[in-house]
């Protein structure tokens, strides 16, 4: 039997014996007002006909009296009391077959036998008949057929109904009703069969109403995802249609040098939009797919907060809103959480605050709350005086590819999943995140979050927003790195990206274009005394990738520092980075101040050497440095072009796909993010045995508007 | 003792109750009453007038309820044989309005006599209502006893049988058991 058709025998068997129980409980109660009305009636015949027997001239009352009284009481308490303890029982129905045919009985005495009240037995019967249960029939015909055996077997020249009650009369009247039992027995088993199949079909009805409903839940989920995916088309189109209106305007050659460096930020602002979008749904699909992990380290929320504010403030100020952060109670100096995941909740959090408020401003508030206890918390209040929420918006809030409703997209934009996200990855930092608005006035979002034991800690009292900022460390982007790296790198766009964001950082950079030359490079550097600080390490390159290099270099005893790079940035990559010897990952494309801050986290400044010296002036040059690289590559993009062109003529998959990791890495970087989009498709469907030739000629068409 | 135990010895005792007081009841219908002994030959004495017929006199308590069974089956009997020569009479104690008294009138065929003195039940030895006595239109006893199976209670029996076996046969004596209220006897 499949598991539906037992789950729906199981129910047809609950129906069936719920509807048993229902006629047993109405027979029951029609009985039990019939058997007292039985009672009455039997005491008032008793008076009318014989309510004295007589002897000589004294009068006694007649047993007869004394039968429908006092047994006929006896016959109703014992009917009723069963019926009030155990009502629509088994027993209730073989006490009141008994009750029924013990007055039938009795009705036929008080009339001296008349013909007539016999029917009463033949109708009690058809009445034992609504249980729709064929023993009670048995035990009512017993009681009835005991009262005549009794008679006949003790007074044989008793009369029966008319005639002597002979043996043979006993057994013809035995016969009757056994005449009657046999019709009113099936009577009972179809009765029951009919029900049973009543009850199997109500269930198959329940089942598939159940499978229709799951079937609307299915549909509405499609309906949403088909919501959120017209929604993300049209996020991801608005980018890319300024990333092409601007690119044209490049190309034009009268453009200024004003214009172009405005034309480029723009381009490069909304590749980054675009780069937004595709992690919040890779977030969103890791957080589903159970495979998201938060670090639990030690961190500064007030470090946390202060970043937030400062990269905050400034999309308040331009909606001229007041913003203020505010610290409630003395909180930790440090805790142990994902400062990471923090920070993208808070952005979420108040960057949805700024958008939805006209007017007013929007406040961080932030307490440690339950410090003494063994679950200690921090919460995080970001209130609004925006447009607010209905209760139902609210309960819509958090559910992934939805928003308050779909005109707040339209709006306000978004794509309906940071809240989602927000959420989920409070669940993971051991909290969560609520809500309280009011529409019209403003919405309260809190974050709680577990701090792990403060026993210890330092509380920071007294203190203020500037304080921390004081504190805070110089940004990334214009911190010194001296240290030696050796990047092995194949692709040659990627390669000029990194050295050159590595170079205007202070570092000293090796290039080798495979891992098999990296692993020779840094065992000769430590054998020669002069190791790299840190190793770059593509991850997939030719002759030996970064994970067989990395492996190899481990298994030589190699300790220094290894950070990966890659282009895949799917659930599971990074574990299986680390699983084969690197210490850190890093996705591409690279964003330089990512990549600075990772080799900062492997290699520490040699004493007396100030991190953030020496760059003060750097971001200018850098500019100008990067807008050069970014010209280099796109004079590069027509060769890449060809290149691709010939492979794809000549049927060489393999050429393409390389063609097309490189792109995929490089391009990102230089500010590409759609190009390197793309390409990854190509990677894509070769890896899973798509139409690559399609896909590459997308890339191939990609790379030509790209120019 | 178990539950289950618990209540089968209730339901028992509940049955047994029940069974006792029926019990009583089918007993005491069933139980027949004291017959007296008629006299052989048609009693000169009785004010009852003879017709040269044959004469059937029922003894009966002026207040008892099984008599009226007995009228019906006498009736029955007289269908039975309706070439038969038989006068009936009722005597039936006491001279004061009674139900008894008042079904009698209600039988065309049957005769009442109020026996104020219990004089006539006295001369025919009645001393259980429904008690009949048949005498052949030669004076001679043919049957004595009861006409009912029990208590109040219509239908064949051998009472009423015999009853008609006699009136058609002009055989007898015959006898059978009577069942009703004692007529004599108390204050």
């Amino acid at each position: 039997m499949i598991p539906d058709d037992a789950a729906i025998e199981a129910r047809a068997q609950a129906l069936y014996e719920q509807h048993s129980t229902d006629v047993a409980m109405r027979t029951d109660r029609m009985f039990g007002m019939l058997i007292v009305a039985e009672w009455v009636v039997g005491i008032c015949v008793a008076l009318t006909l014989t309510p004295f027997s007589w002897h000589g001239h004294v009068a006694s009352i007649s047993p007869q009296m004394w039968a429908a009284v006092v047994p006929g009481s006896v016959l109703v308490i014992g009917a009723l009391t069963t019926l009030l303890l155990r009502p629509g029982t088994r027993l209730s129905r073989h006490v009141i077959a008994i009750a029924q045919m013990g007055f039938g009985t009795l009705f036929i005495h008080l009339t001296g036998g008349r013909m007539e009240t016999h029917f009463h037995i033949f109708g009690s019967l058809a009445f034992l008949a609504f249980y729709r249960d064929w023993p009670v029939l048995i035990t009512g015909t017993v009681v009835a057929l005991f009262g005549n055996v009794a008679r006949g077997l003790f007074w044989p020249d008793a009369t029966g109904a008319l005639t002597a009650l002979t043996t043979a009369r006993v057994f013809e009247y035995a016969g009757w009703m056994s005449f009657e039992d046999v019709f009113l027995i099936a009577s009972c088993v179809r009765g029951q069969t009919e029900m049973r199949a009543i009850a199997r079909r109500v269930a198959q009805l329940e089942h598939a109403s159940n499978l229709e409903a799951l079937m609307e839940a299915a549909e509405e989920s499609n309906r949403s995802k088909s919501e959120f995916l017209a929604n993300m088309s049209h996020e991801i189109r608005t980018p890319m249609t300024a990333i092409q209106g601007y690119a044209d305007l490049l190309m034009e050659p009268d453009t200024t040098e004003s214009d172009r460096l405005e034309y480029v930020q723009t381009i490069r602002r909304n590749g980054e939009h675009l780069l937004r979008l595709i992690n919040d749904i890779l977030d969103l699909s890791k957080i589903e797919a159970g495979k998201m992990t938060v670090e639990h380290i030690s961190c500064s929320p007030a470090s946390v907060l202060v970043d937030v504010a400062s990269l905050m403030r400034v999309r308040a100020l331009d909606k001229a809103l007041q913003f203020d952060v505010v610290y409630e109670t003395d909180v930790p100096t440090t805790i142990q959480s994902d400062p990471t995941r923090l920070r993208q909740i808070v952005v979420n959090l108040v960057g949805n605050a700024i958008k939805f408020t006209e007017r007013g401003g929007v406040r961080i508030a932030v307490r440690c709350e339950r410090s003494d206890s063994a679950d200690p918390r921090l919460r995080i209040e970001i209130a609004d005086t925006g447009i607010g929420m209905t209760e139902e918006q609210i309960g819509v809030l958090f559910t992934a590819f939805s928003q308050a409703d779909t005109s707040t997209t339209r709006r306000f934009g978004g794509t309906g999943l940071g809240l989602a996200i927000c959420r989920k990855l409070a669940g993971l930092l051991g909290g969560e995140v609520t809500v309280q608005s009011t529409p019209g006035q403003g919405t309260s979002f809190f974050l709680d979050i577990a701090t792990g034991p403060l026993d210890g800690v330092q509380m920071l009292t007294g203190y203020s927003e500037a304080g921390f900022q004081v504190e805070a460390s110089p940004a990334s982007d214009a911190r010194h790195v001296d240290a030696r790296v050796l990047l092995a790198e194949d692709g040659r766009d990627n390669q000029i990206l990194i050295t050159t964001h590595l170079r205007k950082a202070g570092a000293h950079v090796t290039m080798c274009e495979n891992g098999r030359l990296a692993v020779q490079a840094a065992l000769l550097a430590n054998a020669g005394g002069t190791p790299y600080d840190v190793i770059l390490m593509d991850m997939q390159m030719p002759e030996l990738d970064g994970y067989g290099a990395t492996r190899m270099l481990r298994t030589q005893g190699y300790k220094g520092p290894i950070i990966a790079l890659t282009a895949h940035a799917m659930a599971g990559d990074r574990e299986k980075c680390l699983a084969a010897g690197c210490d850190d990952y890093l996705t591409k494309p690279i964003d330089r101040a990512t990549l600075v801050e990772a080799i900062l986290r492997w290699h520490t400044p040699a004493p007396g050497q100030d991190a953030s010296a020496d760059v003060s002036d750097a971001s200018e040059d850098e500019d100008e440095e990067m807008a050069e690289l970014r010209a280099d590559f796109a004079q590069r993009l027509p060769v890449i072009a060809g290149e691709l062109d010939t492979a794809m003529d000549a049927g060489d998959e393999v050429q393409v796909r390389h063609i097309a990791h490189q792109l995929k890495g490089a391009a990102g970087g230089y500010g590409y993010p759609a190009l390197s989009a793309v390409a990854h498709r190509v990677e894509e469907a070769a890896r899973h045995g798509h139409d690559v030739a399609a896909a590459a000629r997308t890339l191939l068409k990609a790379i030509r508007e790209a120019r | 003792m178990g539950r289950s135990l618990w209540i089968m010895a209730l339901v028992c005792g509940w049955l047994g109750v029940v069974g006792i007081g029926f019990g009583a009841m089918v007993n005491w219908e069933n139980t027949p009453g004291e017959q007296g002994s008629p006299p052989a030959r048609w009693p000169e004495a009785s004010r009852i007038a003879r017709t040269g017929r044959a004469t059937l006199v029922i003894a009966a308590h002026e207040h008892c309820p099984c008599t009226l069974a007995t009228l019906r089956e006498i009736s029955k009997v007289l269908r039975r044989s309706p070439d038969a020569d038989v006068d009936v009479w009722a005597v039936i104690d006491g001279s004061e309005p009674s139900e008894v008294a008042d079904a009698a009138a209600e039988f065309p065929w049957l005769h009442v006599l109020r026996d104020r003195d219990a004089a006539e039940l006295r001369l025919f030895d009645g001393l259980t209502s429904g008690e009949v006595s048949l005498y052949g239109a030669d004076g001679a006893l043919r049957y004595h006893g009861g006409v009912t199976g029990s208590r109040g209670r219509e239908g064949a029996n051998p009472g009423a049988a015999a009853l008609l076996s006699a009136i058609l046969k002009h055989d007898g004596p015959r006898a059978a058991p009577v069942y009703g209220c004692a007529i004599q006897g108390g204050a």
